[in-house]
């Protein structure tokens, strides 16, 4: 596919990276030609330096022949010129990156289609409804819904009263269908179970369900879902603004911030909350904001080491759920092995955003999901596919991947060894970093 | 992968060997494809030379396929350091199994004999070990203008357009090792593109060349022989007194044309082939190019004149023109005795030499780009001695130049002199007369291959020691891959983790 990325931030940068190393032509533009030299030189891509919405750029930057045209400046209306530039241009789709709502509200869908952009991602908004939902399942580290729910993936740290804890997988199976252990992280590795695998207390198991199946899965894990309430958030942020704007009107959120200014702003804005102003990493104003008390805490200001340090001191105090966000993707994997409940990354939720597109335009691709040194693609077996050959034991799969579960018409259904593809399911694979090419060999045999 | 543990994305070695040789492996198969060509010329003429072509196949593809099929472990993982490795080694390679037919023809040459002459070939510098080319086998010499063809725009680059496994990062840091120039210009989202461009670019003008040659006074086979190694810019011919022997001015006319085109950007060349012929005209370095083709003409024909040496009409004109774009080009293929030119002649040749023609070219030489770097930096420099205060940045072709760059410039023509030099005191110290030490040093590095009989004592490089075979094969590597690529590999740094 052809994709042209405009502005070479961190998502914009991440995307051209991780698609040109997946076979996508790639040409990234960006006004800072000093940016761009290094990810030349060592990167198979394209890159163009200019002014983003400039026309000259973008027909160097190839914008009339694009089947996905991405702009991900941090500037909003650059972004949105320079969709309308390029979808004049002939551009097959286009993406623009927006920081407020008023793109994503459903009532000027067709204002902003006329404007030439096909689709936003406004990556706050996306993250704060990430947060909302790590609320909403606090138990569960990871939570994904595909069509609609129809199959979840959730994320689970075991704790050491989980009743799966040191039992091998096999026998797991036999008491219960209803979920499927699709991957397990223990200290640095993400490996894909067998049955002979017994899952321990600290490892992050990733389990798909169907929607009825997640009280078994809270039941096995030895998780009750904790009501909450009342949170804390540190960091007056866009992604704050949101949290406190979207949230239920059942959680009591309270957000702390530095600026008053800001924090004036925030209070005009988000009536629902109540505004601290002062800074986070004191100990007075946390317990003003109700620290003691609170179920949930939300870090969002200092960067990921600020961030990670706030949620360890929340969780001494007794603050069941813990989330931070952490800008820098190289450090995730890192911060997943400290305990930190839920970890929020703005380029990942994005990018995850843009491959969802990408499947949706072009059905060669197949990535969906990105997770620790793992993905999730989703894949339709085709008519006479070998995948139909028999029942999914006797297929001899390589070992980076399983089938976690499938839609087939329209309903989320699980895979185990027992179960006989049939042409046009749409099938999820949890595959192992890099193996991606082979899960999409195995459907194209 | 998208999110990575640290520890998971760190090399477990330096150089990771394994995906290194496998990659070569698959190389050497497409130069045994290669080989079927010359194969089949002996077989189609009667020639016995089959055999040594034959040998040659074997020996590439059996060695092509244990390294392609036989190595196990290690990751796929290509980076910058396998990069510039395996382009070093591939060249290198490519000349080992290259000269076997050298080895095994009727002409017999030894094993340094042999390797000069393959490494003379890729690295399209023309020097040749062989004083009568026209014993050769209609083989043997279809085989050296073939390597001379393949080498002219790259072999890593040919095997990018042909081998899809190589269209990835690893690939892009061979592409980086190889291409010639300050900055290389890619011409699509993928190096594969990229690739594909610029071979369908030269292999089309080389068939254009081919016909017009055919056209003139040339057969088919000298005519393919000659389009391969002066688009190349190569200089092989097929004859002893290599074009001087066709006596044409319509051959010397077509090829000038084709050696200039071959000194070229191919990068533009595609441009002007789209049409876009403006971008031609608006390139710095172009226009360099051709200003200094007609300085330098008018000062040979001038020396011809004042020398003495006029003799017809030919000898002002298409004499003097073939000569300065030859030697510019790197090409060295030789229209007469410039010899008894006059000095200035000498002069003007040696110092176009050195500086060739445009980086991204088939050519030889430090390349213009640089040359006009420097000068328009002296330039600013004169200007900074008056108004101290006063910012003046280099720009060429609209791009402003880093200090970085400027730097890297500097210390380029730097060290590629002091190669120069290195080669000129190594073949003195062997007994070879000096001046001839360092011509043959300086045409070698600049992959020029004009003859080292400049001051009438030897007709070809076959002189040369057999030490002094193997330090002028180095720095025809080292001139072709533009020094870093190969010096690189002798910093202790390089091989540590």
């Amino acid at each position: 596919m052809k994709i042209t990325i405009v502005g070479a931030g961190r998502v914009g940068m991440h995307l051209a990276k991780y698609l040109s190393a997946e076979h996508q032509d790639i040409i990234i533009v960006d006004e800072d030609a000093g940016k761009l030299s290094a990810l030349d030189a060592d990167f198979n891509l394209m890159t163009v330096a200019g002014n983003p919405t400039g026309f000259r750029t973008l027909r160097e930057a190839r914008a009339a022949e694009a089947d996905l045209f991405i702009a991900v400046t941090p500037v909003t209306a650059e972004n949105i010129v320079a969709c309308a530039t390029a979808r004049s241009m002939g551009a097959r789709r286009t993406v623009a990156r927006v920081d407020r709502y008023d793109y994503i509200d459903a009532r000027n869908s067709a204002v902003v289609k006329g404007m030439g952009v096909d689709k936003v991602i406004f990556p706050e908004f996306l993250a704060a409804q990430s947060i909302i939902g790590a609320l909403d399942h606090s138990w569960a580290t990871h939570w994904y819904e595909f069509d609609h729910g129809e199959i979840i993936m959730i994320g689970v740290e075991l704790g050491g009263e989980a009743p799966i804890a040191g039992l091998p997988l096999r026998e797991l199976s036999s008491i219960s269908g209803a979920f499927h252990v699709s991957a397990v992280r223990r200290d640095h590795a993400t490996i894909i179970p067998r049955g002979d695998y017994r899952p321990q207390s600290g490892d992050v198991v990733f389990v798909t369900t169907t929607r009825g199946g997640v009280e078994k899965v809270m039941e096995l894990t030895g998780k009750w879902n904790r009501e909450i309430r009342r949170v804390v958030v540190a960091g007056g942020n866009l992604i704050a603004e949101l949290v406190g704007l979207e949230a239920p009107k059942r959680y009591d959120i309270t957000i702390i911030e530095k600026d008053a200014e800001r924090c004036r702003y925030l209070a005009r804005k988000c009536g629902r909350c109540s505004i601290i102003n002062g800074d986070a990493g004191e100990n007075d104003v946390l317990i003003e904001a109700g620290i003691a008390a609170a179920d949930a805490f939300i870090a969002l200001s200092d960067g990921a080491a600020g961030n990670i340090l706030a949620c360890l001191t929340a969780s001494e105090v007794g603050v069941a759920k813990t989330i931070a966000e952490i800008e820098r993707e190289q450090y995730i994997a890192k911060a997943e092995t400290f305990g930190i409940g839920t970890i929020i990354n703005k380029q990942l939720i994005a990018s995850n955003t843009i491959f969802q597109m990408m499947i949706d335009a072009d059905s060669s691709s197949s990535k969906c999901l990105a997770l620790t040194d793992a993905e999730v693609a989703r894949l339709e077996v085709r008519d006479g596919s070998f995948l139909t050959s028999g029942a999914v034991r006797e297929l001899r799969l390589p070992s980076e991947l399983t089938f976690a579960g499938m839609i087939r018409g329209g309903k989320g259904v699980l895979v185990t060894g027992d179960t006989r593809f049939k042409p046009h399911d749409q099938v999820l694979v949890f595959c192992l970093g890099g193996a991606l090419h082979k899960v999409e060999k195995l459907f194209n045999r | 992968m998208i999110v990575s543990d640290f520890k998971s994305l760190i090399p477990k070695k330096a150089v990771n060997f394994a995906q290194l040789l496998r990659v070569l492996g698959s190389l050497l198969l497409v130069e045994a494809v290669f080989m079927l060509a010359p194969l089949l010329t002996c077989i189609g003429y009667g020639e016995d030379d089959w055999r040594a072509f034959a040998v040659a196949l074997i020996a590439t593809v059996a060695s092509g396929c244990a390294l392609r099929f036989c190595i196990r472990g290690g990751s796929r993982f290509m980076g910058r350091r396998e990069g510039c490795l395996l382009t070093a080694v591939v060249w290198v390679a490519f000349s080992l199994f290259g000269m076997i037919p050298f080895l095994f023809s009727a002409i017999h040459l030894n094993v340094s004999e042999s390797f000069f002459e393959a490494m003379s070939g890729f690295t399209t510098t023309g020097a040749t070990v062989i004083r009568d080319v026209e014993v050769c086998s209609h083989g043997i010499l279809l085989w050296r203008a073939l390597t001379q063809w393949v080498g002219g725009l790259g072999i890593v680059l040919f095997t990018l357009a042909i081998i899809p496994s190589l269209n990835n990062n690893g690939g892009l840091s061979m592409f980086n090792a190889e291409v010639s120039g300050i900055t290389h210009d890619k011409l699509g989202a993928r190096v594969a593109n990229t690739a594909k461009i610029l071979w369908g670019v030269y292999a089309m003008i080389t068939l254009v060349l081919v016909g017009l040659l055919w056209a003139g006074p040339m057969n088919l086979f000298d005519s393919i022989c000659h389009a391969m190694s002066t688009l190349s810019t190569g200089g092989y011919s097929t004859k002893n007194e290599s074009i001087a022997a066709f006596d044409s001015p319509y051959v010397k006319t077509v090829l000038t044309l084709f050696m200039f085109i071959g000194g070229v950007n191919f990068a533009l060349v595609f441009a002007a082939v789209k049409g876009h012929f403006s971008r031609l005209w608006h390139n710095d370095v172009f226009r360099a190019f051709l200003v200094f083709i007609g300085v330098n003409y008018v000062l040979t024909a001038g020396s011809v004149i004042g020398s003495g040496a006029y003799s017809g009409w030919e000898s002002i004109t298409i004499d003097p023109l073939f000569h300065i774009v030859s030697a510019m080009t790197s090409t060295g293929l030789g229209a007469g005795n410039f010899e008894s030119w006059g000095a200035l002649t000498l002069v003007v040749t040696m110092s176009m030499m050195y500086v060739g023609a445009c980086a991204g070219s088939t050519t030889g030489g430090a390349k213009i780009d640089r040359v006009l770097y420097l000068l328009k930096s002296f330039r600013i420099e004169v200007k900074r001695a008056i108004r101290p205060r006063a910012i003046m940045p280099v720009s060429v072709n609209g791009q402003f130049v880093t200090p970085e760059r400027s730097n890297e410039i500097v210390s380029f023509l730097m060290i590629y002199t002091l190669m120069i030099i290195f080669g000129g005191v190594v073949l003195s110290a062997m007994g070879f007369p000096i001046v001839d030490a360092f011509f043959s040093s300086f045409s070698c590095m600049s992959n020029n291959g004009l003859g080292a009989g400049v001051t009438g004592i030897t007709g070809s490089y076959d002189f040369l020691p057999a030490a002094g075979k193997w330090v002028m094969s180095f720095l025809m590597l080292a001139g072709r891959l533009e020094v870093f690529t190969v010096i690189v590999l002798f910093a202790p740094s390089f091989w540590r983790r």
